[in-house]
């Protein structure tokens, strides 16, 4: 099981803790398309729960929007239009103002409370980001490592050992939450390297959660999202067993497609 | 007790103040018939409760600039004294004003990236143009560089484009102070500690100094009467310290600018009839440095500017801890900005910060006598 902290940042995730408002979910953001330098972590698909929350309350007073009291609380009514303020509204006031999560960016976050609750450890501080060689670099990564830690990162030799995949098998019986399933080297449409971590094994039933955006789903529908692995063939590779996300499984579960996309489809686990 | 020359400058007081208050009405007229005014599709942030703030004319500073300049000219001009801090003034809100009009009237500035420059100094078909982008490398570099620590504009002088000229005026004053106010001017004053010779290292402090003061006065007229007011504040304790050191130039100089202040402050609260606009900030900004150094009291410009330089300072550190860090340290920058959204009100803001600029005001006349 992963530490309470840990599940709280994802509860936190799956239900962003704006005041006064429940149910909203964090959406995906990734800033590889706007390719922002030097932004705030929030605005790069880095921040974590509460960051997103105040960010949100702070664009919303500078634009005028209306969604937010100066205190933080959200308002029951738009304070210029009147108009019922909803979940969705404020969902949708974040993508559009590029507020949101990554999968990298969230997996860094659930597993830094993870391990600085089990073991006292930060993990932004021990992953190994980039060698001193690369001098710039490196000082960049020193001051903002969570804005530079991506899936390639976890699934390094250095951070990580296999524990499903090629060269150890596939005995899922070995996986534990805290694990990560690794995605690198996809091919079209599908380009971007994802990340999904694992937060529960039981009877062969692989429980995740992970920032990610649907092409199904539209502008507005993507975010973090639980789903399951059922194992239905031990002993063989993650796409052959069954992957389930919002009920939906096989083609029309785009998860499942993604991954099955991948050169390398693995399960590590960090080296800490 | 030099009573003649506190009358001397209290009249100068007076009559700018009536001077200013007469030529307000004419100079609102003006901005509102060629509509140098704030515009909504420029403005993101005119929006909401702050609607009302579309069509408020900018340039309003210019109210102050025109009318010290001509009460300096025609009964303050003192070829030794006066005629640099008027000047450097004058370019600093020239640039200023051509700032406010190109924000207003500009078309959106076409931005060449680096790599752009550099493949148009390979493959240009006219040799000059070729050799003038080999110039527009380091210019490119430098926009570049100042570009990380702020906002991109696309209309308007940039930033890189003001930090050179405010570099200018810096460089005019110090070469002022240096060469021609004498030697007593070669060393820093200390508080409490009299006097540290620097030699010629005064130069760099000076034009430090000027574009700190200017780049701070700009960034605090952010909201309605916050920057008039606390000018007039701190040019009211530097007439009274200019005219306790004797300074018979000077005092008279900082009380007809604290009379212009009084006028434009007067249209100026909310709700503004018209606002400062860079001609007021940069220029008043240029000035109440060189007013400083000029009465050889360059350290207390920190504390007789002090809201300037704090919220100048929080634009800094807030630049500094995004870029390093990621993270706002404030909720937002300017620091008057960060208590909007913390949900006090404009007026409160604005009145906090002139008492706390009062306080200051009386620590630095305390620290300067001392």
């Amino acid at each position: 099981m992963l530490s309470t902290g840990a599940q709280k940042i994802i509860n936190n995730y799956l239900n962003l803790p704006f005041k006064g408002l429940n149910g909203v979910r964090c959406p995906y953001f990734n800033n590889a398309r706007l390719a922002q330098r030097g932004q705030l972590r929030v605005l790069v698909g880095k921040g974590a729960p509460a960051d997103i929350v105040d960010e949100a309350h702070i664009i919303s007073i500078q634009y005028h929007a209306g969604l937010f009291e100066h205190s933080g609380e959200c308002c029951l009514h738009n304070k210029h239009t009147g108009a019922p303020v909803t979940a969705d509204d404020i969902r949708q006031f974040l993508i559009d103002h590029n507020l949101g999560i990554e999968c990298s960016g969230f997996v860094t976050h659930v597993l830094r409370a993870h391990y600085l609750e089990t073991k006292k450890i930060d993990i932004t501080k021990k992953l190994f980001i980039t060698s001193p060689k690369n001098m710039v670099r490196w000082l960049i990564t020193t001051f903002r490592p969570i804005e530079n830690i991506d899936v390639r990162v976890f699934a390094n030799e250095r951070n990580s050992t296999q524990i499903i995949g090629k060269q150890t098998g596939f005995d899922y019986s070995k996986v534990q939450a805290g694990d990560v399933i690794i995605e690198i080297e996809k091919t079209k449409p599908f380009r971007c390297n994802h990340i999904i971590l694992i937060t529960n094994n039981t009877s062969g039933v692989l429980d995740y959660v992970h920032a990610r955006a649907w092409a199904g789903e539209g502008k507005y529908g993507h975010g973090v999202t639980e789903g399951k692995i059922r194992i239905l063939h031990p002993g063989k590779n993650l796409w052959e067993q069954e992957w389930m996300e919002k009920g939906l499984t096989g083609e029309a579960n785009e998860t499942f497609n993604e991954a099955r996309t991948a050169r390398i489809l693995e399960i590590r686990r960090l080296k800490i | 007790m030099n009573l003649e020359l506190l009358r001397t400058s209290l009249t100068y007081l007076l009559g700018s103040t009536v001077v200013a208050f007469v030529f307000a009405p004419i100079l609102i007229a003006f901005l509102y018939k060629f509509k140098i005014t704030r515009r909504a599709e420029f403005d993101i942030t005119l929006q909401g409760d702050r609607r009302h703030k579309t069509g408020t004319p900018i340039m309003g500073g210019l109210l102050i600039i025109i009318t010290v300049t001509i009460i300096t000219l025609i009964f303050n001009w003192d070829r030794r004294y006066t005629y640099v801090p008027i000047g450097a003034m004058g370019i600093a809100a020239l640039l200023g004003a051509a700032d406010d009009l190109l924000n207003v009237f500009g078309i959106t500035r076409r931005r060449r990236t680096l790599e752009q420059i550099l493949r148009l100094r390979k493959v240009h078909h006219h040799w000059y143009i070729r050799i003038w982008y080999t110039f527009a490398v380091p210019w490119t570099l430098m926009r570049n560089f100042v570009g990380m620590f702020g906002s991109k504009q696309e209309r308007g002088i940039q930033v890189h484009e003001k930090l050179l000229l405010q570099f200018l005026a810096g460089a005019v004053m110090a070469w002022w102070v240096y060469f021609k106010l004498g030697t007593s001017w070669h060393s820093l004053w200390i508080p409490f500690d009299g006097q540290l010779f620097v030699g010629w290292l005064i130069i760099p402090i000076i034009i430090f100094f000027v574009m700190f003061t200017t780049n701070a006065v700009n960034v605090a007229d952010g909201l309605d009467g916050l920057a008039g007011g606390s000018l007039i504040i701190a040019f009211s304790g530097l007439t009274l310290l200019s005219w306790l050191e004797g300074r018979t130039a000077f005092a008279p100089l900082n009380a007809t600018v604290v009379g212009a202040l009084i006028a434009y402050t007067y249209f100026n609260v909310k709700p503004a009839r018209f606002q400062m606009g860079d001609v007021g900030s940069l220029g008043l900004g240029t000035l109440l440095a060189i007013n400083v150094i000029a009465i050889n009291r360059t350290l207390l410009l920190p504390i007789i500017g002090f809201i300037f330089y704090i919220e100048f300072v929080s634009v800094i550190l807030q630049v500094l801890s995004r870029r390093l860090f990621g993270r706002r340290l404030f909720k937002m920058s300017p620091l008057h900005h960060h208590f909007e959204i913390k949900g006090w009100s404009e007026e409160k803001i604005v009145i906090r910060f002139w008492l706390i600029q009062a306080f200051m005001v009386v620590v630095a006349l305390w620290v300067a006598i001392k």
